[in-house]
């Protein structure tokens, strides 16, 4: 496995653009962890949404149980409208990232290009196909086999796109990995943390999506007594609990294939660093606690506590992720330092 | 220069963004804001008129402009940005640092847009009744976002080709309120609206069956057309005139054709608008369909021709006055030029050409400083070195380089020291010559 190389003897980091940065950098930073994870809520419930729209749709079929039909498509309905939301959300990190961090995301950007650009036409296709998959719902309910396979086809592109970003956000945290890059497909297997990234991700994604479940359904079940939004409401609530479940498993997955001077850093090296993961590990098992508690007994209370308890746990997520950048680049920014003035 | 570079092969890197550009802008024109405004117009109408049918109307249009925009429409905006990341990143990043308090802001009117037209889609069937006008209001709403977003870009797009006193004082107010972002603006506004009609009118028969409603749909068309077509006239010659003197003299050149042809086309299809826009104004259920046809599709051709035009009179600059086309920092070409270009690039695998080298040091220079715009041989004739070099020498070829921004204005001089400039010319005149004895083979052996 690599290591990061400390001291740097020859950075392949270009310099930085001659125009300064055009702000505070701490502002920054904290900028893109606000909006990375407004972006990604969105993003989880999107591609966890439309695993589940299909999934539901199966289902029903198979059961031949209109509820569940109905389930399907209610979800169907909310991918559609999130990924909109998602996308406009998406512009605002890449913004800041593109303009603090330009001598490592634009060459391990540049490394991946054709299939950076690749995502535009993929992510239209697959936005496409769910409209078509949402609008042709009644249309085509005697062409159930067609109609799925719109659904199946625009959730497989869902399910792929993510591992282009993660390839990106990765490759720009090796640099010195970049000689011996080939192209996207072979990052994939090429840069270390990948997979146990998108492992960490799509579980995210499912507790997420159950949160969201279980918020709607129960906000409509208030008004309605439609046996659709009880359905929406449990799927939720279990998704949500399992799912949480499963990142017990892909937080430290994922913290143990980090590089070894940072994980340490996690892992007492650094006291902060080791508090902050510590105080997100604990919140995130009395998170789960609640979740179990709500799977019993419904509570308006503990739902909204346990959906603040996870804000919470996603911003220290969230700043953790910006300490494991800073840590993994901090030896290349002592040799090509950022431009903060503009010299002219 | 500083940058991994990328090859997009016979497509072209700079085709590339132009095509993104041109889908994009149809769609963000079309749709978005003349479109939204149409749609905003005919909903204002049902109202009025106390009309079922054309409520049903506007409500399609705003499915299809929901999902037009919210898929091609978006993902094409930013695809601009992802291909001139990976194609011009220097140029790109620093527009980044000059502008990115006007991105941030933009996006957060991006984002209202959105959430407004997911508002104004979803909600149609529940606020009506009392709540009508809260729905019309969401639609105003909509139209000025969408139309704001085209005001900040269009600053940024403007400040490149005439950055006025940025290049002096740095500043981003003079940078943003630049000579050429009020006129551009104006006439982008009406020229979206103008583009909407033209695509709409052909379509107005399929969505509204009743001769009553065609009759007011139609009606109210044509005064928006018999507006905004000279609107675009006065606007787009004061946007002329606000373009660097160089530019000015290049627009013609842009589109490729020569004076007269470009006056007659352009003129006679405006008119040809205007008429119709005319004919509209009557109201007459039944209109010249194949007068409608030809506006739609000039329309589009004539929003292509805009931004073709737009990205070639630039030339040789991609920021006027201080980056060139290639991404080269004007002020840094002296200095490439005596201590080299690939001793200066972090990413070339070569530092110092060598006879041994040469190839591969010229292939680098020509993915560095020329790739941008050029091909080896490519979908456009004129920017493919198969076609521009076709029998020339690598002598010829040598000699030419350093001077190539003085024969051609619109080139941006080669940054590189006299290794350099023979290892560029070796490379070019080895690859035409064996893309050219390979077509010659080719069409030999039919």
């Amino acid at each position: 496995m690599h290591s990061v190389i400390y001291p740097l003897v020859n950075s392949p980091v270009p310099n930085d653009l001659e125009l300064a940065i055009p702000g505070s950098i701490p502002f920054f930073n904290v900028l893109i962890v606000i909006a990375l994870i407004a972006h990604l809520i969105f993003v989880n419930i999107v591609v966890a949404g439309a695993v589940y729209t299909v999934w539901n749709e199966v289902k029903a079929i198979r059961k031949k149980d209109p509820v569940i039909d109905r389930l399907a498509y209610q979800i169907a309905t909310q991918v559609t409208i999130h990924k909109s939301i998602a996308v406009v959300l998406g512009v605002a990190p890449l913004l800041v990232i593109s303009t603090i961090y330009t001598q490592y995301f634009y060459p391990s950007t540049i490394l991946i290009g054709k299939m950076w650009l690749a995502l535009i036409p993929l992510l239209i296709i697959a936005f496409l196909l769910l409209y078509v998959y949402k609008f042709t719902w009644e249309k085509w309910s005697h062409r159930k086999a067609v109609h799925l396979s719109f659904g199946i086809a625009g959730t497989g592109i869902l399910l792929f796109l993510p591992l282009v970003f993660i390839s990106n956000a990765t490759s720009m945290l090796n640099p010195q990995m970049w000689e011996g890059s080939r192209g996207f497909f072979h990052s994939l297997f090429y840069y270390p943390t990948i997979w146990q990234k998108y492992f960490h991700f799509m579980s995210a994604s499912f507790t997420v999506m159950g949160m969201y479940m279980y918020w709607w359904g129960r906000k409509k079940s208030l008004k309605h007594s439609d046996p659709v939004y009880t359905e929406m409401k449990n799927f939720g609530k279990k998704s949500a609990f399992l799912f949480a479940l499963l990142q017990l498993l892909a937080g430290p997955i994922l913290l143990l294939s980090l590089d070894s001077q940072v994980r340490s850093s996690f892992l007492g090296g650094s006291l902060f660093h080791s508090a902050l993961l510590v105080t997100a590990a604990i919140l995130a098992v009395i998170w789960i606690a609640m979740l179990l508690q709500l799977i019993r007994h419904e509570s308006k209370r503990l739902f909204v506590s346990s959906l603040a308890l996870l804000l919470v746990i996603m911003g220290l997520m969230g700043w953790i992720r910006g300490e494991v950048r800073g840590l993994y680049l901090a030896p290349y920014m002592d040799e090509s330092p950022r431009t903060v003035h503009t010299v002219k | 220069m500083d940058f991994p570079t990328i090859d997009f092969g016979w497509l072209g890197n700079g085709n590339l963004i132009g095509l993104m550009a041109v889908v994009h802008v149809f769609i963000n024109h079309a749709a978005a804001i003349g479109g939204s405004i149409l749609m905003v117009s005919i909903e204002y109408m049902a109202i009025k008129q106390n009309s079922e049918v054309l409520d049903r109307y506007a409500r399609r249009l705003s499915k299809w402009i929901l999902i037009i925009t919210t898929t091609v429409g978006a993902m094409t905006g930013v695809g601009i940005w992802f291909a001139t990341m990976v194609i011009e990143p220097t140029a790109i990043g620093s527009l980044l640092r000059i502008f990115h308090w006007a991105w941030f802001t933009e996006w957060i009117i991006f984002v209202s847009e959105v959430v407004l037209l997911l508002i104004y889609f979803y909600m149609w069937d529940q606020w009506s009744g009392e709540k009508k006008k809260l729905h019309l209001r969401t639609g105003i709403a909509l139209c000025v976002m969408s139309w704001l977003t085209m005001v900040i870009i269009t600053g940024i797009l403007a400040a490149q080709i005439n950055p006025g006193n940025w290049v002096k004082t740095l500043s981003f107010w003079d940078a943003f309120f630049n000579p050429t972002w009020l006129p551009s603006t104006i006439f982008r506004t009406f020229a979206a609206i103008t583009l909407a009609v033209a695509v709409m009118t052909p379509l107005v028969g399929w969505f509204v069956k009743e001769s009553k409603d065609r009759h007011l749909v139609l009606k109210m068309l044509g005064k928006w057309l018999v507006l905004s077509v000279p609107m675009m006239f006065i606007f787009g010659f004061w946007y002329l005139k606000s373009l660097p003197d160089q530019a000015q003299t290049l627009v013609v050149w842009a589109t490729g054709m020569s004076s007269f042809m470009f006056l007659f086309i352009n003129v006679l299809g405006l008119l040809l608008i205007l008429v119709l826009g005319a004919m509209l104004l009557d109201g007459k259920p039944k209109f010249p369909i194949a007068l409608a046809m030809f506006t739609g599709l000039f329309s589009l051709t004539l929003i292509a021709e805009f931004e073709i035009i737009r990205e070639n009179i630039r030339k040789p600059y991609v920021i006027y006055n201080y980056m060139y086309a290639n991404g080269v920092l004007k002020d840094r070409v002296e200095l490439y030029k005596k201590e080299g270009a690939l001793a200066n690039s972090k990413f070339s695998k070569v530092k110092e050409v060598t006879e041994e080298n040469k190839i591969q040091a010229g292939e680098e220079l020509f993915r560095m400083q020329c790739i941008q715009c050029h091909t080896i041989d490519g979908v456009r004739g004129n920017r493919a070195m198969t076609v521009r070099i076709n029998g020339w020498s690598e002598e010829a070829i040598a000699r030419f380089i350093p001077h190539l921004h003085e024969v051609r204005p619109t080139m941006a001089p080669f940054a590189g020291n006299e290794k350099e400039v023979e290892a560029l010319a070796a490379y070019l005149h080895k690859m035409v010559l064996e893309a050219n004895g390979a077509n010659t083979q080719a069409v030999g052996s039919k």
